[in-house]
């Protein structure tokens, strides 16, 4: 994840205005994945500017965002992941099985022995592609002290192995200790993912907003917050015990308070807006984007969002289960049909999934017509 | 892929009629209908283009003859062609699309027969409302109303039928026809065993498999 600090001016552009040509090429046109969590093989072309993802619970939407992020990221992502879906994240054991565990179910069926390969073809920053398996350890490791015997200690080690765009290599691994080893050169994708942890992760988006802040360039996120949500006004990062965190003024209290104990909701949307105004020609993926949001605010949240994506030229991926937040989507698509795409998961649990990429067109008549596409 | 059929239909009449048609025959619940309801003759395009994402079972699109059977199927395969499904070359033909759903289309009230679903039902009206159905053919009569279009004839002739049979609501349209909600007798247009709707039925069967 990139997150450094992008300029920008407050220059405030109109959602339903026509796109500008620079900005309506994708940064991602299509992905091939293997063996990755419940895709065993899928390859997604035609991506848009605009891609929502829909599908039934479990059906793989979450992960084909987690596909899309993996490539051009550290080792530690399968931690990251473990950690956005809630789940336990032991300690790190060199013990075998107990090390494998912690990234097995990334692997379709839990079947390390083949590897996940996953490209992403698209414009130049953003074509890459990676290799997961478990790479037999060489060299004898040292044995950490306590009843850990030989045939105990994990004989492989967990590695990322990516390839950029100028073809140059990095390999990572987690060694028994949990931590990064690196080699090569690693260049970090711009692509963000904001999760329900991630919007949670107060610090990051007060890093984020600190930095554009620094740059006088917060004025467009400030707008655009006020505009969505009129009761509230003037973010800024505070410290708390050390600790920054989001304040914002509140109409009619006296001191400023933290975004997240005015709303979940509000957060999410300042987070996505953050998430675009730090990631310019870059990649930004939301899941369960509708989850929090009050559901009058999905006009406001979606031509924010437009607005923000075609100024900072971000290409755009959303899961969601919400016919209303689909809804009010459906202007946007109508005046562009080209840069939107609906991406449909499908498949039951066990058996491997695939999905597809309906394009525009497809999407805005079933929107009008009522046709049942979640 | 869905598991059930999806019937598409121009009016909420036709969606009325082809459903109790299908409890009479034993396949209530067998298929789908279109969400909104009424998509016009020019409204199948659209519905088409948003059938590409879910793909039902098959698709069946149920459309009046109108007064000219050859220009109203004419005008269903354009839309077939412009949704970028394969274009069946007569009615009732089921034709495949790669990646898309099986599609068929139905002309009411028969492949090359003009009219619509009225001039059908009309037809197979209950014979115990004869003297009304005599006054509803008296009525176009001496409302000059008999070189008008087959279709738009029958619209007429039903509206003061329905009329003539609902006492308690003579405002009543074809999709109330047979319901007894509000005091209607719900016996206007019998469905079971009749003649004239043995060949709709027998092609929707088809799709019940």
């Amino acid at each position: 994840m990139n997150s450094g600090p992008q300029n920008h001016g407050d220059k405030k552009v109109d959602a339903n205005a026509e796109i500008p040509q620079d900005s309506r090429q994708p940064m991602i046109n299509s992905i091939h994945i293997e063996n990755f969590r419940c895709f065993p093989k899928l390859v997604l072309k035609d991506f848009g500017k605009y891609n929502i993802i829909v599908g039934e619970n479990g059906s793989g939407k979450t992960a084909l965002l987690e596909a899309i992020f993996l490539p051009g990221n550290a080792a530690d992502v399968p931690v990251v992941y473990r950690n956005q879906r809630g789940m336990i994240s032991p300690g790190f054991s060199p013990e075998k099985q107990a090390y494998e565990a912690m990234f097995s179910d990334l692997f379709f069926n839990f079947s390390t022995d083949l590897p996940i390969e996953i490209k992403i073809i698209g414009s130049h920053e953003n074509l890459r592609s990676a290799r997961v398996y478990f790479k037999p350890i060489t060299e004898r490791p040292l044995l950490p002290e306590g009843e850990l015997k030989n045939g105990r200690i994990t004989d492989r080690l967990f590695t990322l192995q990516t390839k950029d765009a100028d073809n140059k290599e990095s390999i990572q691994q987690i060694n028994l200790k949990g931590l990064i080893t690196a080699g090569g050169e690693h260049k970090q994708a711009i692509i963000g993912f904001v999760t329900t942890g991630a919007a949670g992760a107060a610090q990051v988006l007060a890093q984020m907003l600190s930095d554009i802040r620094k740059n006088n360039a917060d004025g467009q996120i400030q707008e655009a917050m006020h505009e969505l949500f009129p009761q509230i006004s003037d973010f800024s990062t505070e410290l708390t015990g050390g600790v920054g965190e989001i304040h914002c003024t509140v109409t009619g209290l006296s001191k400023k308070v933290p975004v997240t104990l005015v709303s979940h909701g509000i957060n999410k949307v300042l987070c996505i807006i953050l998430f675009i105004a730090t990631h310019r020609g870059g990649v930004v993926l939301v899941d369960e984007i509708d989850n929090g949001i009050y559901f009058k605010a999905f006009p406001k949240m979606w031509e924010a969002i437009v607005r923000f994506c075609n100024d900072f030229n971000v290409q755009f991926f959303a899961s969601t289960h919400s016919k209303e937040c689909l809804d009010e989507l459906r202007p946007f698509i109508e005046k562009n049909q080209d840069v939107y795409r609906l991406i449909r998961t499908e498949g039951e649990s066990g058996a491997g999934h695939t999905a597809r990429v309906f394009k525009g067109e497809n999407f805005a008549a079933a929107l009008e017509t009522g046709t049942e596409i979640r | 892929m869905a598991a059930k059929p999806i019937i598409l239909y121009e009016g909420v009449e036709d969606k009325v009629f082809l459903g109790e048609l299908l409890k009479v025959l034993g396949l209530a619940g067998k298929f789908d209908f279109q969400e909104r309801n009424g998509a016009g003759k020019d409204g199948f395009e659209k519905i088409l283009k948003a059938l590409v994402i879910p793909t039902p079972k098959a698709i069946i699109i149920v459309a009046d003859n109108d007064g000219n059977p050859q220009d109203a199927f004419k005008n269903i395969q354009k839309q077939i062609g412009n949704a970028g499904f394969t274009v069946p070359k007569k009615p009732r033909e089921t034709v495949a699309t790669p990646n898309l759903s099986p599609l068929s289309v139905l002309m009411v009230p028969w492949d090359n027969d003009s009219g619509c679903l009225e001039t059908l039902c009309l037809s197979a009206a209950n014979p115990k409302y004869k003297n009304q159905l005599d006054c509803a053919d008296a009525l176009v009569k001496c409302a000059g109303a008999n070189s008008w279009e087959i279709a738009k004839k029958a619209k007429l002739k039903m509206r003061g039928f329905l009329s003539a049979v609902c006492k308690t609501d003579p405002n009543t349209g074809l999709r109330f026809a047979w319901t007894t909600d509000g005091g209607r007798p719900g016996d206007i247009f019998p469905l079971k065993g009749v003649a004239a709707y043995n060949q709709i039925a027998e092609h929707l069967k088809g799709f019940a498999i």
